[in-house]
């Protein structure tokens, strides 16, 4: 048994075990944590798998963002201790400040419905084992075709190559996605910007200088990440994750952030990843002998490094204003 | 041919610009922005009915590399049938959205989130890459969740939440199984697919969730909780959308799935499977409609109902694995089934949208409170009635077309249980359109000689109380109805008409369905009506 052979082992047991505490939590605050973890271990999973990009993505959305945003549900429907509730008819429920209990929720989940989906998860699983076992043992997939195409992608990492050239399309709809959850939110909440948001209670000096001095580094490390894309693994998602942390940390600690920018320049951050692919398309549909989506070989490069740069703005900002919308109950 | 991408570049051209606009500009852009797909759609049907499928490789990759779009006459159905919804419920959105503040407030919101859902459904209905299609119904999904919630009010999140969770589990379900799908063949081109596929086991798992999951996307039974609230919530023009259009796109994908992808791999009780679970969500969504007491419920869950119609399809093309393909009545059962996508998008839209009108006017969707409707607002229950005769399947309508298809096609195959579904499902569905109408023609006051002696005027009053609180104070007797925009009737009225006008246009339509499949229009069946199992 090899060493490598024994830490799957034991993250493999690791994730079963976290999972399993997780659905047997009774306290949102413990789930919580517990799916955070989940999503730290998930990471380390995808680095094992050799799959360093989507080890970055699930460490910082899967365990971080998300992370925040439960953290921010949790505050905001945890029953407020004390006698100073501003809430009529909850306060006087005998709960202690992190007792916000699952098996107490009106919609509660009886036996039966913990039958029905146990059975149903352990056919699927049961299922999913046995069909996994009969795939074939050296990947069919299109890793050939792709390193045969690399030359004329303008990129030199497949991961990117296949993200922003060979399947551009898809990258394009998933950020029409995200730019319809934001939309989908503001919709809710009758504002197209985060203006009207309570201002964050300024934290400590200390906080606030280390913040300062974060910043930059943010900026530098998105950067990095995004110009990395090119060759190695990193790009628009990496980088635009990197840079929403960055707008959330200045959030939290009451420095300007997405919450000071109108509404103009919101919505053009948060759209110009998704308007900048529009705007390659629209030209490559009109211009003659091209496909739709086709960068002109001499540019491609270039031109890829460009909507990338984009998208990072885009998905950076939208998912801290996002996070932002979540967060701004613990001032109230 | 570039036709094609333009059917998703234009309104998602128009979704930015109405995201960047302000005030009353948001709307005509909009509106301007669905002319131009709707136009654009013309000339692309044109070339699909003189040429022949389009193809178009995205970024010049071909197939295994890159994404392809392509369009068939199945596809340019769908595209049609989405295109003249979408303009219509536009034109009614205009008026709808631009009537006072608490409406002006979601009119930002709604264009550009209902244009990017616009370029995603065409973008649905263009694809042949799994992969692709999973993004999309995330695109699809997302859009109809943040279509539901933009009224803002409690029931409306409840209902948007719930959608939310089902549609995204549906789409990670589907998601699994195109994993499993590359896992096993390396390809996500649905024709490189339909080469490669085999009878394996990864293969079967991942052609059992990919249906499971989109299933529930398409709300088939035991799957249709999520439903009719979310449609009945919405505000009117949404309620259009999500009924009339977005249910068709799961059910467009299962068509290409089954039929293109795994023909040679479905099992005959699979396709059995699916016909019994849209029989008993005829039976069972026809009913709950009968018993509903409020319009806007009635009409969600007549859309659980009609739904179930279209799987018949699966059952009546399944049970001799591919060779159900010679035989004569499988071209009925396209058609039929093509159509019934057509006849529901058009009809329950158009209801959707009179019932807009009528909560406009009554403030209320209480059916007891629809007094004297049909003599104060006679367009609307003109509507109604219209779009009612097609989804009971009563002719002229393309309704009739669609039902007479089906029954024809299921007394042809020899399975005639499910003739006897369409049979009682058209009396349901009578039961609920007459529940509606009967409504309407009650007069003002409780004088009316249906009313029972003993609970009469008290019942009325009571009635009257009740519309009265939504509409603030009024001394006493008959509501008075707010004003409703023309528009927004005439919308409503031109889609219930064209349920009526495409059942005269039946050959063309069935000519560009069939063609692409390499099956022969029954044209005599809709003409003359007696085409058995007899034909040549």
């Amino acid at each position: 048994m090899t060493p490598s052979l024994v830490f799957d082992l034991l993250l493999a047991g690791a994730l079963l075990l976290v999972s399993w505490r997780l659905l047997q939590a009774s306290d949102l605050f413990q789930a919580t944590v517990l799916f955070i973890s989940f999503g730290l271990f998930l990471a380390l999973a995808w680095v094992r798998l050799h799959a360093p990009d989507i080890a970055l993505a699930e460490a910082a959305v899967g365990a971080g963002l998300a992370g925040v945003l439960l953290f921010g549900t949790f505050k905001r429907i945890e029953p407020q201790p004390g006698p100073s509730s501003q809430r009529p008819g909850s306060g006087d429920e005998p709960f202690s400040a992190s007792s916000c209990r699952l098996d107490q929720a009106a919609a509660c989940p009886g036996r039966f419905h913990y039958l029905v989906a146990g059975v149903g998860a352990a056919t699927l699983t049961a299922l999913l084992v046995l069909a996994v076992l009969e795939l074939p043992r050296h990947g069919v997939g299109l890793t050939g075709i792709v390193a045969q195409n690399l030359g004329s992608s303008g990129v030199d990492h497949p991961v990117t190559a296949v993200l922003l050239n060979f399947r551009l399309y898809d990258t394009w709809l998933e950020l029409g996605v995200l730019l319809l959850a934001l939309m989908g939110v503001f919709g809710v909440r009758g504002a197209h910007d985060l203006r009207g948001l309570p201002m964050r209670s300024t934290a400590s000096p200390v906080a606030r200088r280390l913040v300062g001095l974060l910043g930059p580094l943010v900026v530098l490390v998105a950067a990095y990440l995004l110009w990395l894309g090119d060759h190695a693994p990193g790009g628009a998602f990496q980088a635009g994750v990197v840079l929403a942390a960055g707008l959330v940390l200045l959030r939290l600690t009451g420095l300007p952030s997405v919450d000071r920018l109108p509404r103009t320049a919101l919505l053009s951050c948060v759209v110009v990843g998704f308007a900048a692919i529009l705007l390659l398309a629209v030209l490559t549909t009109l211009a003659p002998h091209s496909f739709p989506l086709k960068y002109p070989s001499a540019w491609a490069g270039s031109l890829i490094l460009a909507l990338e740069a984009a998208a990072t703005v885009s998905i950076g900002v939208t998912l801290a204003a996002l996070v932002a919308l979540v967060l701004v109950v613990d001032d109230q | 041919m570039t036709l094609a991408a333009w059917m998703i570049l234009v309104p998602f051209m128009g979704g930015v610009a109405c995201l960047l606009l302000r005030g009353r500009a948001v709307a005509w852009v909009g509106l301007a922005a669905s002319a131009a797909t709707a136009w654009t759609c013309l000339p692309l049907l044109r070339h699909v009915w003189h040429s022949g499928p389009v193809r178009i490789d995205l970024g010049g990759w071909a197939a295994p590399l890159g994404i392809g779009l392509y369009l068939d006459g199945l596809g340019a159905m769908f595209l049609l049938l989405t295109a003249i919804v979408g303009l219509l419920v536009g034109v009614y959105a205009l008026a709808f959205f631009g009537r006072g503040r608490e409406y002006a407030r979601m009119e930002p919101y709604f264009w550009p989130v209902w244009l990017v859902l616009w370029g995603g459904l065409n973008g649905v209905y263009l694809s042949v890459d799994v992969f692709n299609v999973y993004v999309l119904l995330e695109m699809v999904g997302l859009g109809a969740v943040g279509l539901t919630v933009l009224s803002g009010t409690n029931d409306s999140l409840v209902a948007g939440l719930r959608y939310l969770l089902a549609t995204m589990f549906g789409s990670l379900i589907y998601l699994l199984g195109v994993a499993l799908l590359y896992a096993q063949t390396g390809h996500l081109d649905i024709f490189l697919l339909a080469d490669a596929v085999d009878g394996s086991l990864p293969v079967l798992v991942a052609f059992g969730l990919m249906t499971g999951g989109l299933l529930i996307k398409a709300a088939l039974l035991p799957f249709h909780f999520w439903l009719p609230p979310a449609h009945a919530g919405a505000p009117a023009p949404v309620s259009a959308i999500l009924s009339g259009m977005v249910t068709k796109a799961s059910f467009f994908l299962l068509l290409r799935i089954w039929f293109v992808v795994f023909p040679d791999v479905t099992a005959p009780v699979a396709g059995q499977l699916l016909g019994v679970l849209g029989a008993a969500a005829v039976l069972w969504g026809s009913l709950q409609a009968v018993r509903q007491t409020r319009l806007k419920l009635l009409v969600a869950y007549s859309t659980v109902g009609q739904l179930g119609y279209l799987f018949f399809l699966f059952a009546l093309l399944t049970p001799a694995g591919g060779e159900a393909w010679s035989e004569g009545w499988a071209s009925m059962a396209w058609t039929g089934t093509v159509f019934h996508v057509f006849s529901h998008g058009l009809a329950k839209a158009a209801l959707f949208m009179a019932a807009g009108c009528l909560v406009l006017a009554m403030g209320t969707d209480e059916l007891a409170a629809m007094r004297d409707i049909a003599g104060r607002l006679p367009v609307v229950t003109f509507t109604l009635g219209v779009a009612g005769v097609s989804l009971m399947g009563l002719p002229p309508s393309v309704g009739f077309v669609a039902k007479w298809m089906l029954l024809k096609a299921s007394l042809a195959s020899g399975q005639w249980w499910w003739a006897v579904v369409i049979a009682m499902g058209g009396l349901l569905t009578a039961a609920y359109v007459f529940k509606i109408l009967s409504f309407t023609f009650v007069p003002v006051g409780g004088h009316d000689a249906n009313a029972r002696p003993k609970a009469g005027p008290k019942a009325g009053r009571n009635v009257d109380q009740g519309a009265n609180e939504h509409q603030g104070p009024k001394n006493s007797g008959v509501p008075e109805l707010r004003p409703v925009p023309a528009l927004m009737t005439l919308a409503a009225l031109t889609l219930a008409a064209l349920c009526v006008l495409f059942g005269f246009r039946a050959e063309e339509v069935i000519a560009l369905l069939l063609r692409d499949m390499g099956l022969e229009p029954p044209f005599d069946a809709v003409l003359i009506g007696n085409i058995g199992g007899d034909r040549p």
